[in-house]
């Protein structure tokens, strides 16, 4: 939709052009969100990159030591987060992998118009809707080695060597923590680019299979370029999503066993909140928000590299 | 494209067995989706003895409605449920008032800087919760404002606020200006075009900012973890965990609270499920 | 109350103590034909091999809450070190770098190893262990004397006993050195206003909180009772008579230690668990990262 110019629209009407030309009108109108914006969102950004400067436990003195809080981030193998980030780098690319295709594959499924592609659109969206505390809980029961679903029907298929502690076994619970995170949103990427299937002119797609195309086709060269821009959007928000993660890896595992599931953001709040140091907290936190913006950066420009012309009506600055 | 028929694989020959696949594969996602939820509902039903063993995913032999009220009296459900109501509309007002009066400084009037202005907005898209947790926590603490609902209902409302103005800008650029100028002739003020002519032309906006922001604070866990310790304030997703943490070896209440939580949302979904639908995809598609 | 001292003064007071105590299930004893504890650590083990041949699991400890795998391993290194060696090293004052904890260590995860341990305890939570200990899952379960309340209130107190974990090295070590103390302290702010009434009103306070506690079962008083404690239950009067034999304590290591260190600490521990880390390096690690 842009931003058009407003100017042209006073033509004509001297009073209204004075109306909306008042200084201090404009900036009563803006002043709360500006204060709830700046207050909350913009200072403590600034606040974080102050605060990571310095030894301090969040009560007493601080000490200023520079950039040492980030030199011992990224050295210190007792703080981990070289781990911490690798998982989240894991978690990024099986989104990328694995998540978007499967949202895309269901996506095309259901956006080519089939029969009862609501219901089941509205079914795959659900765990969207269910608070992650309650999806982290849900799985805990599923995973529980002795009672849970999952070991019950291995060994009701006689599987029993099959069974394992999951969560509580470093060599399984990353990926045990990892899969209630993809498939909690693979219905979110796959409404996203359902809408954007939806949006395609039908015209395009009749044409297509006059021309002899069969579905696969019309997907290939009709459907996927047009709706690249919500993919680049999807990528954008899997990647960033995968780096900011916290609730469900929160609830499943906490970190553990053995840090073996560490992610930056609990590895932040065991900073904070178990060892009292504020100072490294800050920094991860101030890491966090700039790797989530060099990743947005990136995706962008390899979305724009690729891209010809945008073809969707969607924005795509 | 409303009917489901008209696009349909060419080789005709093998339809039938191609669409049955495709089917039994949406069907099997399906059933993947649907099988926790179904668990959860009979297993907050069940005795232990049932959940470990005799019966583990059947219906329930006999229906414990006792889990619920224990989840009720002991998980304190009830009151939690509550306060994530009072937080969330709270929020929304919030939201929505400081939204829409920025959205109409941003799309009405003119001045220098009104497209930085918006992009400056648009910034909080990308901005992560996380980021501001040690700044918030520790001002709150100086401000003895943790464990209120204000330390909650503040960080929500400002982080839902781009997108909200994001939402709101789509809306209000739509509603006619000659609206205004008719206004204006007949002699009204900023602020009555504003209260009188766009306010109440924003349904559509409030309702998917409304349902956008409701589910953001709904389920949130981080802040209201962190910022809230006391039980007259804690927040329904907290609620469920500390109850989980309290019954770990008892399943039936912990599972009677996870419904408790979950089901009026999924009721409201399935009457409103285009509407939810469509918040998310405004939400995104448009960011 | 060397624990509540600082700076030479005392800034808090402290209300009730609890031990770590080795919780015996008779009836599976029995089993391996043991109709006492084990009095020594070779008894100890000659009983859980026995337990072992008969499909019991001998101990439960939970592997998610590290905090429960300190109230085994510190009890297994005082026992092998000796108290004033590891009060020293929690203080401090001595390195980790000591071959007995690298030995006790050792002996640790020897009885991981020989499945004296419930393998899923890793995977569950102190009140999952704790449950499947009172369900009868376990022979042994070692935690704090807190549990004796609610052990009695289950009704175990006729199958349950508690003992002090024997001696592994009886020329360093002695019974009665123990793993805890008093822990949980009213405190008071030196500098606030009427400090010495409030002292004293928390002084009161806290012998009230310790008495009925005491009563209760949830903790052993930390002042010399004044009062009948003929309505105590069992197992906790038995924890008191372990006390009344007590040379030297020495605190839960996370208590005792920074917050900071305390999370190092419990890393390491954890790591000890699973077996990712043998004695030495858990030892060389410590005292690397401590400082």
């Amino acid at each position: 939709m842009g931003f058009p110019e407003r100017t042209a629209f006073f033509k004509g009407n001297g009073y209204m052009k004075k109306l909306y030309s008042n200084k201090l009108t404009t900036f009563l109108f803006l002043l709360p969100a500006l204060i709830l914006f700046i207050g909350i969102l913009v200072a403590p950004i600034f606040m974080s990159g102050y605060y990571s400067l310095f030894d301090w436990k969040g009560y007493g003195p601080k000490t200023f030591i520079g950039l040492d809080n980030y030199k011992e981030l990224f050295t210190s193998e007792n703080i981990g987060f070289m781990k911490a980030f690798g998982n989240a780098c894991l978690l990024a690319v099986l989104s990328v992998l694995l998540q978007l295709p499967l949202a895309l594959f269901l996506a095309l499924l259901l956006g080519s118009g089939r029969k009862g592609e609501r219901g089941f659109l509205s079914i795959y969206f659900m765990p969207v809707l269910i608070s992650t505390v309650v999806i982290g809980q849900l799985w805990l029961k599923i995973y529980n080695p002795s009672y849970g679903v999952l070991n019950v029907a291995l060994r009701a298929l006689g599987l029993d060597n099959l069974t394992r502690l999951w969560l509580g076994d470093e060599k399984t619970a990353l990926w045990a923590a990892f899969v209630p995170t993809l498939w909690q949103y693979v219905g979110y990427h796959m409404l996203l680019l359902y809408a954007g299937i939806k949006s395609v002119p039908p015209e395009y797609r009749e044409a297509a299979m006059i021309d002899g195309a069969n579905e696969s086709q019309v997907n290939r060269f009709i459907v996927l370029p047009y709706i690249k821009p919500i993919l680049r959007i999807s990528t954008i928000f899997a990647v960033t999503g995968s780096f900011k993660s916290f609730d469900l890896i929160y609830v499943l595992t906490n970190g553990g066993p053995n840090h073996s599931t560490e992610v930056p953001s609990t590895l932040m709040i065991s900073m904070l909140f178990l060892r009292n140091r504020y100072g490294m907290g800050s920094a991860i936190a101030f890491v966090l928000i700039l790797l989530c913006f060099a990743a947005a950066l990136i995706i962008n420009f390899i979305f724009k590299e690729r891209e010809g012309k945008p073809k969707c009506k969607t924005e795509t600055e | 494209m409303q009917d489901g028929n008209r696009v349909k694989s060419p080789f005709n020959g093998k339809k039938f067995t191609k669409e049955t696949l495709v089917y039994l594969l949406l069907a099997f996602w399906a059933l993947i989706n649907l099988f926790p939820v179904y668990w959860m509902f009979t297993f907050s039903l069940k005795s232990n003895n049932e959940i470990f063993g005799e019966n583990v995913i059947g219906l329930p032999k006999e229906w414990l409605w006792s889990n619920y009220s224990k989840a009720l009296q002991v998980g304190n459900i009830g009151r939690y449920f509550l306060n994530s109501v009072i937080i969330a509309v709270v929020t929304i007002a919030l939201v929505m008032a400081v939204a829409l009066m920025a959205t109409f400084a941003l799309t009405r009037f003119m001045w220098k800087g009104r497209k930085m202005m918006n992009d400056f907005f648009m910034l909080g898209l990308t901005i992560p919760i996380h980021a501001s947790i040690v700044p918030i926590y520790v001002t709150l603490s100086k401000l003895h404002m943790l464990s209120t609902y204000s330390s909650l209902i503040i960080p929500y409302a400002a982080f839902s606020l781009a997108m909200a103005i994001l939402i709101c800008t789509g809306f209000m650029q739509e509603i006619p200006i000659e609206l205004d100028e008719a206004a204006c002739i007949d002699g009204c003020g900023t602020w009555r075009i504003f209260f009188k002519i766009i306010v109440p032309l924003m349904k559509p906006a409030v309702a998917t900012v409304s349902i956008y922001t409701f589910l953001q604070c709904w389920n949130e866990l981080m802040f209201a973890n962190i910022f809230v310790s006391d039980k007259a304030h804690k927040t329904l997703p907290v609620g469920v965990q500390a109850l989980s943490g309290q019954y770990l070896t008892e399943w039936g209440p912990v599972g009677a609270a996870m419904v408790l939580a979950t089901f009026p949302m999924l009721v409201f979904y399935i009457f409103f499920s285009k509407k939810i639908q469509d918040s998310f995809i405004a939400g995104a598609v448009k960011g | 109350m060397g624990n509540v001292k600082y700076d030479g003064k005392y800034y808090g007071v402290p209300m009730t103590m609890n031990i770590v105590g080795m919780f015996c299930n008779m009836e599976l004893l029995a089993k391996a034909g043991y109709n006492e504890v084990p009095a020594t650590y070779d008894e100890l083990i000659d009983c859980c091999d026995k337990l072992v041949a008969q499909g019991i699991i001998p101990f439960g400890c939970s592997g998610k809450e590290t905090w429960c795998v300190t109230e085994y391993l510190e009890s297994i290194i005082e026992k092998t070190a000796g108290a004033t060696a590891l009060n020293q090293i929690f203080a401090g004052t001595a390195s980790w770098n000591n071959p007995d904890v690298a030995k006790a260590v050792g002996i640790f995860q020897e009885m991981i190893e020989k499945k004296y341990f419930d393998p899923e305890g890793i995977a569950l939570t102190n009140d999952e262990v704790k449950a499947n200990f009172m369900a009868g899952k376990y022979a042994f379960y070692m935690n704090g004397t807190w549990n004796c309340a609610d052990f009695d209130k289950a009704g175990l107190t006729s199958k349950v006993k508690v003992a002090e974990f024997p001696v592994i090295d009886s020329s360093k070590s002695q019974l009665g050195e123990l793993i805890g103390g008093p822990s949980d302290t009213l405190a008071v702010a030196a500098g606030s206003k009427n400090a010495k009434v409030a002292a004293e009103s928390a002084f009161e306070l806290a012998k009230g909180i310790c008495h009925y506690g005491y009563l209760d079962g949830c903790g052993l008083p930390a002042w010399t009772p004044d009062y009948d404690t003929s309505s105590v239950n069992a197992l906790t009067q038995s924890v008191a008579d372990i006390c009344a034999n007590a040379s030297q304590y020495v605190l839960f290591g996370d208590t005792a230690m920074a917050a900071d260190t305390a999370q190092i600490y419990l890393d390491y521990v954890s790591k000890i668990y699973s077996s990712t880390i043998s004695g030495q390096e858990f030892v060389d690690g410590l005292t690397k990262d401590i400082k």
